[in-house]
């Protein structure tokens, strides 16, 4: 039974997400609402996992949630089915790539899309930082070390264009030292 | 069938050798399909790229499935897309089994929260990026205070917000003719 649904909620979440990257991640903030999974945590893990290893981030989140969900046959399952609606997709364009090159309704299309996307991701951030904050507590070490590092990473990203695999890497040195 | 065996392994190390999915994936393609195997073109490659971007799914699979299918037709898309996801799904299932149990370990546990910080961080900076590139109106600014205010204080699926806000695109898309 845990197969078929998330068999169903990815094939959803693979038709429904637009943009690469992180665009599955705001789908499954709403399964780990939904189902008793995985928690919002947990999913943030998942996203570090998910950078700092080699392959697509869709794909690995929707192995990692998969896993989490319903072992080794549900990370199979959860991946496959976030690829099906994207490969039939191509499938069909492939037949008719300069016809779908040329066509005018996309830029009208994007028009509505962006703006949303962006929301999309930016509930992500809110739901994250919600997160972190939780994670953070009411004692003073981790507020300060939490405040600290989150101010760190947010002036590295933007100053130096870190990769994000430093940026975790990093992170996790800190921890071996410091409380959070 | 060696064709295929040679497509399967080509795109199984494009998938091996990307960090982050996504135009990452640009240099390794290029080097393992056009400069080794030459089966497609540097134009092909962009070209698919920039139709994956606009597809629902994932971007380095869909990229990927477009030259499949341009090398061997359907079955090309399918073992392009099946190759380029098989590294993910054995490098996160091995991974997510040795990590079970290990978060009830202080030092791990202390280790993912400082990860999660700078994973808060790093949403934080995309969210930046993709509401500068993505909001250029009013009817921007309002589609993307809508979305998210439905998704985060309502607990809207996103799945119920991506094919309104592409209609709406399509309505209000202030242009006429060919501005991008």
């Amino acid at each position: 039974m845990i197969y078929l649904i998330l068999f169903v909620e990815f094939l959803l979440i693979g038709t429904f997400s637009v943009g690469g990257g992180l665009a599955t991640l705001p789908f499954l903030i709403n399964l780990a609402n939904k189902y008793p999974w995985f928690d919002q945590a947990t999913l943030m893990d998942m996203v570090a996992i998910s950078e700092s290893t080699p392959g697509p981030i869709g794909i690995n989140m929707a192995t990692y949630a998969g896993y989490v969900a319903g072992g080794i046959p549900g990370g199979v399952i959860a991946s496959v089915s976030v690829m099906i609606t994207g490969l039939l997709v191509m499938i069909i364009i492939g037949k008719s790539l300069e016809h779908f090159k040329s066509s005018s309704w996309l830029v009208k299309v994007f028009y509505g899309l962006r703006p949303t996307i962006a929301a999309l991701i930016a509930y992500a951030a809110y739901t994250m930082l919600k997160t972190v904050i939780s994670d953070m507590g009411v004692e003073t070490v981790p507020i300060i070390s939490t405040s600290v590092l989150f101010a760190l990473a947010l002036f590295l990203i933007i100053k130096t264009k870190i990769s994000p695999i430093l940026l975790i890497g990093m992170a996790a040195m800190i921890s071996l030292v410091v409380r959070f | 069938m060696k064709r295929y065996l040679d497509m399967f392994w080509a795109f199984f190390k494009v998938g091996l050798f990307t960090f982050g999915g996504g135009y990452a994936m640009i240099p390794i393609a290029k080097r393992e399909i056009i400069e080794k195997k030459g089966w497609i073109s540097e134009e092909q490659l962009m070209d698919y790229y920039g139709i994956a971007q606009v597809s629902m799914g994932i971007i380095a699979i869909n990229t990927n499935a477009l030259a499949g299918y341009q090398i061997a037709k359907k079955r090309g898309a399918l073992i392009a897309a099946f190759a380029t996801a098989l590294p993910s799904i054995l490098i996160i299932t091995i991974i997510a089994m040795a990590l079970e149990g290990l978060f009830e370990l202080a030092v791990i546990a202390n280790m993912f929260k400082a990860i999660r910080v700078v994973v808060a961080a790093l949403i934080c900076h995309t969210t930046l990026i993709l509401a500068k590139k993505g909001i250029l109106d009013l009817f921007g600014i309002v589609l993307f205070l809508v979305s998210f205010i439905v998704m985060a204080f309502f607990n809207v699926s996103p799945i119920y917000i991506v094919l309104p806000s592409a209609l709406l695109g399509m309505v209000f898309y202030p242009y006429r003719g060919g501005v991008s």
